[in-house]
């Protein structure tokens, strides 16, 4: 499971967070930057648990398959957040002036 | 996230119905055991007790937890064996009294409820996945 675009993403993101003052536009990326952490904090939380899984080291076994689970829909909820932002942002570039 | 709230109730039932598992299988591999770990006599069957955990507000429940791991006070059963080196002065054993059909009963509805409440989890993330496709099309 490759997590480093994601990152990427949020590293370049967090530099040019000062640049951007209290405006909508800061408004939306402080949030996408916040929600790309959380995913990939749940997507961590997942190797950890399979880490222990192949040590031994687990207490129970659904722990790991619940936390993957969470992963997978935080991943889903992501992608499908900027599709609809690709979306509006096509749906705008499309008005004729 | 409050969208994973109900998968964590769900995921601390898995959690308490594992112990419960654990207890029943510590008492049927017990059951012959004439000496408990601190000597004093035959092994006394556990027993779990539940609890509901309730959230900062104490308003509703946020799941279930394992309160205490008991023991159980039963009288021993005698068995006539003199040779036994438990053997007491009138040559009977005092072995546990434990029911092995209780056990299973126990066994049983532990493992349903697991069932149950994993059936419950996928619910919930069916649901979630089916909130992601509203818009689609």
């Amino acid at each position: 499971m490759n997590v480093n675009p994601i990152s990427v993403a949020i590293s370049s993101n967090q530099q040019s967070q000062e640049k951007k003052g209290n405006d909508f536009m800061g408004h939306l990326g402080n949030a996408i930057s916040q929600g790309l952490n959380d995913v990939a904090q749940s997507q961590n939380k997942v190797d950890e648990l399979a880490a222990k899984l192949v040590l031994g080291e687990l207490d129970d076994l659904h722990q790991l398959t619940i936390a993957s689970e969470k992963a997978k829909l935080s991943l889903q909820l992501a992608v499908q957040v900027r599709n609809k932002a690709v979306e509006a942002y096509q749906e705008i570039s499309r008005m004729q002036i | 996230m409050k969208v994973f709230s109900g998968m964590a109730i769900s995921a601390s039932a898995l959690t308490a119905e594992k112990v419960r598992i654990d207890v029943v299988s510590s008492n049927l591999a017990n059951i012959n055991t004439t000496r408990s770990a601190d000597g004093q006599g035959p092994y006394q069957p556990r027993n779990v007790k539940f609890q509901e955990i309730l959230d900062q507000k104490n308003t509703h429940g946020r799941g279930v937890q394992v309160s205490s791991v008991y023991k159980t006070d039963r009288e021993p059963r005698m068995v006539y064996q003199p040779e036994h080196p438990d053997a007491n002065d009138d040559g009977y054993v005092a072995m546990p009294n434990i029911d092995v059909a209780a056990e299973m009963v126990d066994l049983i509805t532990a493992t349903r409820s697991y069932e149950a409440n994993v059936t419950v989890l996928n619910a919930s993330k069916s649901m979630a996945q089916k909130a992601l496709e509203i818009g689609r099309g």
